[in-house]
């Protein structure tokens, strides 16, 4: 099960994830997230509930930072798990976000 | 017989006491006269000793003498030190040999048969010091220091051997098809005291022997039996090993070694039937059809080939006796071609229509197809149309102007080639001259060899990906449950984004070969370009739904890339008389009857050139062998090769440019007889 809370400040949001991001998490990554975080320019995940992922979570994670890069925000991803960063690193997904992403 | 003795002394009682040890008697049976007192030194002047004569009064009994002697010991000259237990290796009691008579053994001792004797004289005692090799003891006390000896001492030597037991063992080796015996023969170390000659004192000496110790060739059998060795022993390894003096490994037994199969074999037949045509078969099983002046051609019915069955191997059996299979052979697998059957039994491949036979083999697979042939009466034009066809063509007349013979097989053109363009997918021969057009032959080995690199990259590459996605599994954080619903796709839309983007970018441009060149592939490329795009490529779906899957593409992979692999089967050629400011490009060698003006030929194999070239460029892979090149004030003659390979011309004019990979050469004059390559320096050599 996936949730997040919104923490706002001027135009940065930080969202404090919580759960797995797997297949299951695609409704709240397409529907939720995109538009409440899409009128802030600095956005900032909080991996540090995050204890899972599998293919499809990563997927979206890619998909959902991407589109948001495109738009020109800044996005990154603080506070990962080790063992969640294994999986990232095993991918290389900092590769295909850019390590700025990760600072 | 009166026996007497004069001995000597610091006091008149301790003279007294030897000379009753050196008679052997008590003092009761002596008659003792003191010759001379002691006298202590003084003042450094030299003490004197005692001096008693002493005789024996009545004959005494040997046996109260030797009862008597352990009493007697001269206290004076030994410690009593606590007894040690030596083992004793040799005793020699010492030995009132001689005692009469032969003065030169008096006051001496000598060793002789490893026993030690002495003998006193009025005078002296012989003396015997302590030895680093030996621990000897004089009637059970151990010799520390110099002491004196007389004929009734007993002395005990202890002389230490030294014993190295042999060594060995037995290892099986070749997957137990050898036993192996490894010695290093022992040996004892004996030591005897050495003879010497008398001496006053006595220097003990030793003799060194060194007996090899040999293997009790009874406990290699045993050895070989508990290990389970019952085959192929070779009881005379074991006897030389066992008697060996250096350290050495024998082969003790040996298995028999399996009789190596032989793998099914196909043998064409067709050469033998058509007696105008007779393709020289090369050694790598390949025919060479450059040696005909036409391609050869079957009759419906006629038997092309048969297959040989393969010859299995006999079983060997190891050294346990355990059998040992040969190297498993195959038979030859046939592969449906067009164009042909088999028979039942599948031994003999038959041509059911008429055609020109075509013969593939890759590894063990087969494939026998007969190239149906158009034939086109009279010449190519506006109103016959241009010509496509899935085999061979042959044009009686001529190929006329802009247009188009694309063949799948092999192409003949009785006539000319005129500003036309011409595709044969594999060889070409114009019987008169090509003018002003484009010709490609042999595409099918220019694909193959387009599409090596890329199927070798991509065999590389899935085997790491196949890796990888086994690593992230085991990742603690990775979930793979939607592996179920959604198979690979997701893992590898990241893994193709990211790490494996080359992977990505070969696949891409593979399915894009694949699909441009449909016509000149077969059917199981298709198929294959078709998995690529299903499997990787389409961004919503993959087909691949375990890490299984992708096994089994990679196998497949293997496969493609065996068949594009080199050597390819490369009997592609081009032949033609003339050509003149035209294009050619040949997969194989090209062969050119009388010359060549103002062109660009690209030539994957040898290029020939019977007569002249005169202006244009000309590449060959594999060398160049031209009989004149050049042409005086015309536009200039590039010749150019890889730097391995070499030109050869028979006669070259000036202004002639040859090209050895980077290095280059004008000629500025006219020679003949020229042999351009490059030395091991890479710098161009002629001649």
């Amino acid at each position: 099960m996936f949730t997040y809370q919104l923490d706002t400040k001027e135009d940065m949001v930080t969202l404090s994830c919580e759960g797995d991001i797997d297949i299951d998490a695609s409704e709240v990554f397409e529907d939720g997230i995109q538009p409440v975080v899409s009128g802030y320019s600095t956005i900032i995940f909080d991996f540090e509930q995050i204890y899972f992922v599998d293919s499809s979570g990563i997927g979206l994670i890619i998909k959902l930072v991407n589109e948001l890069q495109e738009a020109g925000k800044t996005v990154r991803i603080e506070r990962i798990r080790p063992e969640v960063m294994e999986v990232f690193e095993l991918l290389q997904i900092d590769e295909i976000l850019g390590k700025d992403t990760f600072l | 017989m009166e026996r007497s003795v004069v001995s000597k002394g610091k006091t008149v009682l301790e003279a007294v006491d030897l000379g009753l040890v050196l008679l052997g008697i008590s003092k009761e049976s002596a008659n003792i006269e003191i010759i001379e007192s002691e006298s202590k030194a003084l003042f450094g002047l030299k003490s004197k000793p005692a001096v008693v004569r002493i005789t024996v009064l009545h004959p005494v009994k040997t046996e109260q003498a030797a009862v008597l002697q352990p009493a007697l010991s001269i206290n004076d000259y030994i410690e009593h030190l606590a007894e040690t237990d030596l083992s004793v290796q040799e005793q020699s009691r010492i030995k009132p040999e001689n005692i009469s008579g032969n003065t030169e053994h008096e006051g001496k001792a000598w060793v002789k048969d490893g026993q030690i004797f002495a003998k006193t004289s009025p005078n002296n005692y012989p003396l015997i010091s302590p030895v680093g090799f030996a621990r000897l003891k004089k009637n059970g006390i151990p010799i520390e220091k110099t002491v004196i000896l007389t004929e009734q001492d007993k002395i005990e030597v202890s002389l230490e051997e030294d014993i190295k037991e042999p060594d060995w063992r037995i290892d099986l080796i070749d997957a137990d098809m050898k036993a192996v015996l490894e010695v290093k023969p022992g040996s004892r170390l004996e030591r005897r005291l050495k003879d010497s000659i008398p001496s006053t004192h006595l220097l003990l000496e030793v003799e060194e022997c060194v007996e090899v110790l040999q293997i009790n060739e009874e406990e290699i059998h045993n050895k070989l039996a508990d290990m389970g060795v019952t085959c192929g022993i070779i009881p005379e390894a074991i006897q030389e090993a066992c008697k060996a003096k250096e350290p050495g490994s024998y082969v003790v037994a040996k298995g028999v070694e399996p009789v190596k199969g032989e793998n099914g074999r196909f043998e064409m037949s067709f050469d033998t039937m058509a007696r105008t045509v007779q393709p020289k078969k090369r050694e790598d099983g390949t025919i060479d059809y450059r040696e005909i002046k036409e391609f050869p051609a079957v009759e419906e019915g006629q038997i092309l080939g048969f297959i040989i069955p393969r010859v299995p191997g006999q079983a060997g059996s190891n050294v346990k006796g355990e059998p040992v299979e040969p190297l498993p052979v195959h038979d030859i697998v046939w592969i449906e071609g067009y164009g042909t059957t088999w028979t039942d039994s599948g031994s003999q491949v038959v041509a059911t229509r008429a055609g020109m036979p075509q013969f593939h083999q890759q590894g063990l697979r087969v494939r026998v197809s007969i190239i149906p042939k158009l034939l086109h009466r009279g010449d190519v034009t506006l109103e016959s149309g241009n010509l496509h066809f899935l085999g061979d063509i042959e044009v009686t007349g001529s190929v006329q102007d802009s247009m188009k013979v694309e063949s799948s097989g092999s192409v003949t053109i009785r006539g000319n080639v005129n500003m036309a363009n011409v595709v044969a997918s594999q060889s070409l021969i114009v019987k008169a001259n090509i003018i002003s057009s484009k010709i490609t032959v042999g595409k099918g080995n220019l694909l193959y060899a387009e599409m090596e690199p890329l199927l070798k990259e991509i065999t590389a590459k899935i085997a790491i990906l196949s890796a990888a996605i086994e690593q992230i599994g085991q990742a603690a954080a990775f979930k793979m449950n939607d592996f179920k619903t959604s198979g690979l796709r997701p893992l590898l839309n990241v893994l193709l984004r990211g790490k494996f983007k080359t992977l990505a970018d070969a696949l891409e441009q593979l399915t894009t070969k694949i699909e441009a060149n449909r016509s000149y592939l077969d059917e199981e490329w298709h198929l294959y370009g078709k998995e690529i795009y299903s499997g990787f490529l389409n961004q919503i779906k993959s087909h691949f739904r375990t890490p299984e899957d992708l096994r089994l593409f990679m196998t497949k992979t293997e496969y493609f890339y065996s068949l594009v692999e080199p050597p390819l089967q490369n009997h592609v050629f081009t032949k033609f008389d003339y050509a003149h400011n035209s294009q050619i490009y040949s997969g194989g060698d090209i062969s050119i009857g009388k010359g060549c003006y103002n062109s660009m030929i690209f030539c994957q194999g040898t290029l020939e050139v019977y007569g002249f070239v005169k202006g244009g460029v000309y590449f060959a892979q594999k060398g160049i062998i031209i009989r004149e090149a050049g042409a005086a004030g015309h536009a200039t003659t590039k010749l150019h090769v890889p730097e391995q390979a070499s030109i050869r011309i028979d006669k070259v004019l000036e202004g002639t440019v040859v090209q050895l990979g980077k290095r280059t050469h004008k000629f500025i004059e006219d020679s003949s007889r020229v042999h351009v390559r490059l030395n091991s320096d890479g710098e161009i050599i002629i001649r």
